[in-house]
């Protein structure tokens, strides 16, 4: 994986070097600097977004969220695509409750109008059209939980490990596979071993060591006490 | 003889054509055998001609250039302004230019003499439905030739039930389903083919895979054009606006939901609306179903509460359907649907008594069809209508007249709304317990294609009242109605043409005569993108399928569902004049602007060709078991092996595809042996379950021979754990051992003796030997002899059919008792004889009597294979008294029944030839002192049935009549007093008669016919020294010789008995016998078995390879060493060791393909067969300072997850990445990770953490769950007792119990702390205290309290496995022993 990344990096540096995009490049550079990191990546992610929750940034929040859909969450499973509708929701029901909190109520409606698409005939937005205008929101069913302190943190951690499991299943990119495809290439055959017959017995395995000999005052011993436990033992039953 | 091969080639094509002008439509198409599927097409008037000249335009295109320039575009505008004149069709050569576009052979017969044929080699396009020739008869006809295609499942009923095809959220599959329509537009592109996609001309393929038919839309101009279907709101408005009647209405939904009349599991549903009592009365509650009438509630509720948890199993049964359609179907059907036993009177003889019985809804045909009345069996009645109608015209008339009743006209919408409505939606059924089994189904096979399906997502509006006052009505009725049949608009303004100033108005310009010049094939475009737009829609469309503006409005509605990037490509469709990418450049252009996966473009690339493969194989143009269809499956396996690395989430397909393969005859074997390794190292648990019932079919095959061999068995036990291949694989391979087929058997005895000596003397003695035994019966089933003879002539060498088979598995049995110990006759082989002749004399069955003579075979083994001291042992009380002597009783006892006198005497000749193989091996002397009582009932028994007279001559003896003793026939007398007296003599034989006289004229008979063996006969000593028993000195001989007290003998015998005992030790034969007779598993007898020597240093962790023959240890000495339990040996040492090691090694765990990873601080994942290193892995961050890896733990079958010393994170390591591929975080406060458990497939993952938290997350995702808080902050290990409940571990507090759900708090807490711990599917074994060994249930009772003496283990105990399939324990200890004990 690693290093078809890099191959991948190199790739583009040369473009834009060809090119002669110098700004371009150094912005490559620096970004695929700071990007070694999976977490780090994750971790500045999730920065983002508090930020931009913090800030009442709708549009940030929005494209964030479209980014992550489009090139991260395309590639998960059934399951996973629900979590992700999940903690989208989340995300916004959250940002939804901090405009309350500081009273802003036109960025709920900016809100709601720029997500018309998610939002609209959506049974599981029904009630939230309401929630600016509801004064006991904090105690309400469908609302309590997003004012939940711990609730909040353990959605953030959760959404890192969302996001980094994500990302390590992430499909690789169309130049990533080409780029792997050349450096293959001359490689020749593919997953030799992977084509092995499956054995499940270590006895196989030539002993290296040779069978251990018999002391000979171990084996008398041996003899008494098995005949001891011999006579001890009960007749087999004839029932 | 070489075998012919059927190819394609021209010679066949002109048979065909040979063959074609004979050829009527309906009629079989046979080419050499070859059945082949053909349909054909005339012009008629009503054709409409300017379609067809349309379609034809969009099949030929001339090419298609990019570049244009402006003049060109001028002309062109000129020429688009002029309409075109309308030519005549030429027809033929239409057809042929087809042809060759497709290169599909051509015939043309259609002038007489002359015919042309043009042949083309096949071409497969694994996207589209592969025709093998175009043919005309006439001059205005065509026939299509296709291969035989039996797969694939219209696409529109797949979309149908999407709700459990392609459920919510499954985006790989739509991905999956995109690639495949933009790889069909590009294969078509190539070929300059535009089409119009609809869904109606796609096939799918159970394996999710798109097949198009070209030429189906041509075809469609041929047919009557059906109306087209008016919309669903347009309907409901007509129906509520009293325009529609309700029949009409009811048909109309069941049309649109897909229901077709005449098929079983999808016929049209109508309501019930009375049940027959009265004539204007006794109507329907319509605001339940009626199988909630049937059953009430309470019991919708009690099937609610079971898994899966639904209400409605179907509304309309295949029985249900049946029952009401009994006049009419024939009996076959009903006996297949209904019940087996055909039983007239069970079926309802009234219409009332129909109703009253029937928890199922209405069919049509009760309001339409009045022949469903007459019955059609001779022995059963008409159905019989109510007293108020006089004839089934009138009833129906009636019934019609019911259903339009204006207290129905107003309760249906309730009806609606269960049957097709929002009722249905899972949210909204459980208050209205209406939740049907097919919405939560799981784990079915294939794709769904029956069951409901929901149109409407609302309440459905109520019918208008017949005196309806708009004014009255406060805007009630218009409410509810409200959006159903409204006319959208469609306002086109006048487009104003602007000045051609700008460059950019030019640029749009030329695009847009562009567009107009190359028409067909933006049309294409479009049309494959609304196919797109209906599979993410499909539960949105309400049964409405290609009607453009349906789906844009359906876009517009739902937009919520569909996933990011396809909204923005449908944007498209709303806005043409958007930048339309070039048609040559539209496939690339979708699939970047979807983003779709390069797993997914990869997969189906290669899946393709698999698929292409296997329709070129089954076309019927390549024979089966030919070559070259050899060949091509050897290429089709090789194709989807690449598929199943590739295939990640799209498993289905790939699961969809193998399952074709395993149930195809000629290709399963292939497939089996080549794809094994490949699925089991790639494919999901569950992926792999849904494969279980497949193999086992194909491994019960009565022709499979090749499928019982051991390369095979070994990947289905590495594959699926050796728990699940003894409990389902096992007992059809024992079975096979019986089969009729002789390779068969012989194969799999082989097979299974292999397996006996795999996995040791215990699993055998419980999961194969057991087996072994009840399948002997088997043989004997039909009693059959060989020969013609039926009736056995002679008492000795009764030869019967299965003998043969049996011999085979006595043999079998012979070289287990061989290959471990005797222990098995007297423990397992001979108690089970006992079992069933006790089981025979409480209740004699018919089933049981092949028993009886496995029975003696099995006896006869058992003498043979027992040395003599040990037979001596039991030779009295078991083989004589409870075996022989029991039988005897039996069988001589009229009172117990026979099948037939038949089956009687061959088991006498049965019993009769063991005592003689008995009293050959024990010898005379023996028999008199130890085997007496048999010869006495019998010679007893002859007596009293036969008496001589005085001229010798024997007669039947007159009897009471309630003396029950079985008449022998005189012959089987004769032949054992002849036998034994040869034998032995006559005075030594008449030492067993009460009186001797009656031996006298038998006697004389035999002697008088053969008198030199009798005067041999006649010398007792002689015949002695013949048959003493071989083996025992000459003092128990002496012994048995003065016959003064056998008791004695029998003891000082008994106490040498077992150190004669095959290749096991004494201890060994000790822990079968217990393994044998004990019941529960929980027992420990402090027994050592065997002896691990070779590990220096304190032994960590000790890891099991599921069969239990294998395990790994690791130790502090810095090695990891491999080890193999061979049951001989009492010392063993180790088979490999690990040394890349450089620190103490901490832990270690076995990976689903048997490779290794342990730690020492750095993670080393390494194959132990090819002893290499697969990856090594330290913990790194971005703070810089790696701590030791601690702990690893499966997570998955390929995930590890590892934790760390010194973070508070956990990694996770995938086997087929070959590095981290995670680090999940495990609570938002800090605390290291001190211990780690995973459960169930990654599901529930607990960390324990130093500062006490305790978190629960899910490992393949990383959702916390729950976080717990208790009090140990050393905490050594946690373990998973059940679902909810955890071992918390620590080091210097006791263990305690702790239950998470629904808040966590400690359940109990045991005595001591636990310092290693290890958990088996039904108990928790731990070390406790130093030297204790405590085993605890899954529900927390404790079973085994016992404490490990220094002398049984050097040292404290430090680690301990439980083997449970062996019942036995691994333990190793701080001075580096191992020892397996039980």
């Amino acid at each position: 994986m690693s290093h078809v990344s890099n191959s991948t990096d190199e790739v583009v540096r040369n473009y834009l070097a060809a090119k002669s995009m110098v700004t371009s490049l150094k912005a490559f550079d620096q970004e695929s600097s700071f990007a070694k990191e999976a977490n780090y990546q994750v971790d500045r992610c999730i920065d983002e977004m508090t930020d931009a929750i913090d800030k009442h940034d709708v549009d940030t929040l929005c494209a964030m969220w479209e980014s992550w859909n489009a090139r991260v969450f395309h590639s998960l499973d059934t399951e996973g695509i629900k979590q992700a509708q999940c903690y989208e929701a989340s995300a916004y029901r959250l940002f939804l409750v901090r405009c309350v909190q500081k009273k802003n109520i036109s960025k709920c409606n900016e809100f709601f109008r720029k997500m018309s698409s998610l939002t609209l005939n959506n049974p599981q937005w029904a009630d939230w059209f309401a929630f600016p205008y509801n004064h006991h929101a904090k105690d309400t069913e469908p609302f309590r939980k997003y004012f939940d302190k711990t609730w909040i943190e353990i959605y953030y951690v959760s959404l890192h490990n969302f996001l980094s499991t994500s990302l390590a299943n992430v499909s690789p990119s169309v130049i990533g596979t080409i780029v792997e495809g050349i450096a293959r290439d001359p490689t020749g055959n593919d997953h030799v071993d992977f084509d092995e017959d499956l054995i499940d017995d270590f006895a196989v395995i030539a002993q290296c060591s040779a069978p251990v000999k018999r002391g000979h005052s171990k084996p008398s011993l041996r003899n008494l006490l098995k005949s001891l436990t011999s006579s001890k033992k009960p007749s087999p039953s004839t029932d | 003889m070489p075998e012919e091969e059927f190819e394609w080639n021209e010679s066949k094509l002109n048979a065909l054509s040979e063959i074609l002008t004979q050829w009527a439509p309906h009629d079989e198409l046979k080419l050499e055998n070859v059945i082949l599927e053909a349909k054909m097409a005339w012009i008629h008037e009503s054709t409409d001609a300017v379609a067809l000249e349309k379609e034809f335009e969009k099949l030929l295109n001339t090419s298609f250039d990019p570049l244009m320039d402006y003049e060109e575009h001028q002309r062109v505008k000129n020429g688009v302004c002029s309409p075109a004149k309308s030519t005549k069709l030429d027809w033929i050569t239409k057809w042929a230019n087809i042809a060759e576009k497709l290169s599909i052979s051509h015939i043309n017969c259609s002038k007489a003499p002359h015919k042309t044929i043009n042949f083309q080699r096949l071409q497969i396009l694994p996207n589209m439905t592969s025709i093998l020739a175009i043919a005309h008869t006439e001059a205005d006809n065509v026939i299509l030739i296709y291969g035989h295609t039996k797969e694939g499942i219209d696409f529109q009923t797949v979309l149908r039930h999407s709700y459990s095809n392609i459920p919510d959220g499954s985006l790989q599959t739509i991905h999956f389903l995109t690639k495949n329509l933009l790889d069909l537009y590009s294969q078509l592109f190539s070929r300059k083919i535009t089409a119009e996609f609809k869904t109606r001309h796609f096939r799918c393929l159970p394996s999710f895979w798109l097949q198009y038919d070209v030429l189906a839309p041509i075809f469609e101009q041929f047919r009557a054009p059906r109306a087209p279907r008016i919309p669903l709101d347009e309907a409901t408005s007509n129906w509520a606006n009293r325009k529609w009647e309700n029949y009409q209405y009811l048909t109309y939904l069941n049309d649109i939901t897909g229901r077709v009349r005449g098929e079983v599991h999808n016929h049209p549903i109508f309501p019930w609306v009375c049940d027959f009592s009265e004539e204007n009365g006794g109507f329907r509650q319509l605001n339940r179903t009626k199988y909630r009438l049937c059953k009430g509630d309470d019991q919708l509720r009690e099937m609610y509460s079971r898994e899966p948890s639904h209400h409605v199993p179907e509304l309309l049964s295949d029985i249900g359907y049946m029952v009401y359609r009994a006049r009419v179907e024939p009996k076959d059907n009903l006996c297949r649907h209904v019940r087996r036993k055909w039983v007239p009177e069970e079926y309802p003889s009234t219409m009332s008594r129909m109703y009253q019985w029937t928890p199922d809804e209405c069919i049509p045909e009760f309001y339409d069809d009045p022949s469903i009345f007459n019955s059609c069996h001779p022995d059963m009645a008409d159905l019989r209508f109510p007293e108020f109608v006089s004839s089934p015209q009138e009833f129906i008339e009636w019934h019609r007249k019911m259903l339009e009743h204006e207290e129905v006209s107003m309760n249906l919408h309730r009806w609606i709304d269960l049957v097709f409505g929002f009722n249905l939606a899972i949210d909204n059924s459980k208050n209205a317990l209406n939740l049907h089994l097919c919405f939560v189904e799981k784990n079915r096979r294939g794709l769904r294609t029956t069951g409901m399906v929901q149109l409407f997502n609302r309440p459905h509006p109520i019918r208008m009242p017949l005196n309806y006052d708009p004014k009255l009505d406060n805007y009630h009725l218009k409410m509810e109605s409200f959006g159903f049949g409204m006319t959208s608009e469609h306002r086109k303004e006048p487009e104003v043409e602007p000045d051609e100033d700008s460059h950019y108005q030019i640029y749009q310009k030329i695009k847009k005569v562009r567009r107009l010049r190359h028409n067909t094939y933006f049309s294409s475009m479009v049309s494959a993108m609304e196919v797109m737009a209906q599979i993410v829609l499909a539960p949105h469309l309400a049964g409405r399928f290609d009607d453009p503006d349906h789906i844009r409005r359906c876009i517009q509605l739902y937009s919520y569902r569909i996933p990011a990037n396809y909204r923005r490509l449908f944007d498209f469709l709303f806005n043409t004049e958007q930048d339309f990418p070039d048609c040559d450049e539209f496939s690339f252009f979708v699939s970047v602007r979807l983003n779709i996966p390069t797993k997914i473009l990869n997969f189906s690339e290669e899946f393709g060709k698999c698929v292409s493969l296997h329709i070129l194989r089954k076309l019927d143009v390549i024979p089966p078991f030919s070559k070259r269809s050899q060949l091509i499956i050897l290429k089709e396996v090789e194709s989807l092996k690449k598929s199943i690395r590739l295939c990640d989430h799209m498993e289905q397909c790939v699961v969809a595809a193998f399952q074709q393969l395993l149930e195809d005859e000629e290709a399963c074997i292939q497939s089996v042996h080549r794809l094994m390794p490949v699925i089991t190292r790639s494919l999901s648990q569950s992926a792999l379950e849904d494969l279980i019932n497949p193999m086992i079919e194909l491994i019960q095959c009565e022709t499979s021979v090749k499928l019982l061999d051991r390369r095979f068995l070994m990947h289905v036990s590495i594959c699926y754990g050796t728990h699940t291949f003894l409990d389902l694989f096992l007992p059809p391979i024992v079975e096979a051992c019986a089969s009729m087929n002789c390779d068969r058997s012989v194969v799999a005895k082989e097979s299974i003796m292999w397996l006996a000596k795999r996995y040791g003397p215990v699993i055998c003695a419980k999961f194969i030997s057991s087996n072994v035994l009840r399948i002997m019966a088997s043989c004997y089933e039909a009693f059959e002899m060989v020969g013609l003879e039926q009736q056995p002539k002679a008492v000795f060498n009764v030869v019967l059919q299965g003998d043969e088979t049996c011999s085979r598995i006595e043999s079998l049995l012979s070289e287990i008792v061989l290959t471990y110990s005797v222990t098995f006759i007297t423990v397992q082989f001979l108690p089970f004889c006992v079992d069933l002749i006790e089981q025979f004399h409480k209740r004699s069955s018919v089933q049981l009597e092949p028993g009886l003579v496995s029975v003696f075979r099995i006896v006869e083994l058992s003498i043979r294979s027992m040395s003599d001291h040990q037979l001596m042992n039991y030779l009295e009380e078991f083989i004589i008294q409870k075996v022989i002597y029991r039988v005897l009783t039996i069988l001589l006892d009229a009172s117990f029944q026979f099948s037939s006198m038949r089956v009687r005497i061959i088991i006498i000749c049965k019993v009769c030839q063991l005592l003689h193989s008995i009293t050959q091996k024990i010898g005379t002397e023996n028999t008199r002192i130890y085997a007496n009582q048999p010869f006495k009932l019998m010679f007893s028994t002859f007596s009293e049935i036969y008496e001589t007279d005085e001229e010798l001559r024997i007669n039947l003896r007159k009897r009471p009549s309630e003396n029950t003793l079985f008449e022998v026939p005189l012959w089987m007398v004769e032949d054992v007093v002849d036998k034994f007296a040869k034998e032995w003599g006559v005075p030594f034989l008449s030492s067993f008669c009460d009186d001797p006289a009656f031996l006298i004229p038998f006697v004389s008979n035999s002697s008088s016919s053969s008198s030199p063996p009798a005067s041999i006969a006649h010398s007792p000593p002689s015949a002695f020294t013949a048959y003493s028993l071989g083996g025992m000195s000459s003092g128990n001989r002496l012994f048995s010789l003065s016959a003064s007290s056998p008791v004695n003998s029998v003891n000082s015998l008994g106490g040498l008995s077992f150190c004669d005992s095959g290749s096991l030790s004494a201890v060994w034969c000790a822990r079968v016998s217990a393994a044998v007779c004990g019941v529960d598993n929980y027992r420990f007898d402090h027994l050592s078995l065997c002896n691990y020597t070779g590990h220096q240093e304190k032994i960590r962790k000790l890891a099991a390879i599921s069969n239990e023959n294998s395990f790994v240890s690791a130790s502090s000495d810095k090695t990891v060493k491999l080890w193999s339990i061979k049951p001989e040996l009492d010392e063993i040492g180790c088979q490999w060791t690990y040394q890349k090691h450089t620190r103490p090694v901490h832990d270690i765990t076995i990976l689903a393909d048997n490779s290794i990873a342990s730690t020492d601080g750095v993670l080393h994942v390494w194959d132990p067969f090819r002893t290499t290193l697969l990856a090594q892995m330290e913990w790194d961050s971005k703070e810089g300072s790696g701590g030791n890896i601690m702990r690893v733990e499966n997570v998955d079958r390929h995930i590890l997850s590892a934790i760390c010393s010194l973070h508070s994170t956990v990694k996770l390591f995938d086997s087929r990445v070959g590095g981290w591929t995670c680090e999940l975080k495990v609570s938002p406060g800090p605390g290291l990770t001190r211990a780690i458990t995973v459960r169930d497939k990654g599901n529930k993952m607990a960390v324990a953490l130093s500062n006490g938290t305790l978190a629960i997350l899910d490992a393949r995702n990383g959702k916390i769950n729950a976080l717990a808080q208790t009090n140990s902050t050393h905490t050594v290990s946690v373990n998973w007792l059940s679902d909810t409940r955890l071992l918390v571990c620590d080091a210097d507090e006791c263990g305690i119990f702790l239950e998470t759900n629904p808040r966590a708090h400690i359940v109990r807490k045991l005595q001591d702390p636990v310092s290693a711990a290890c958990l088996t599917d039904n108990s928790l074994v731990t070390l406790q205290n130093g030297t204790i060994l405590r085993v605890y249930r899954n529900s927390g009772e404790l079973q085994i309290e016992t404490k490990i003496r220094p002398d049984e283990l050097p040292g404290t105990p430090t680690a301990v496995l439980p083997l449970p399939l062996n019942c036995s324990y691994l333990i190793g200890s701080s001075h580096g022993a191992i020892r397996l004990m039980c």
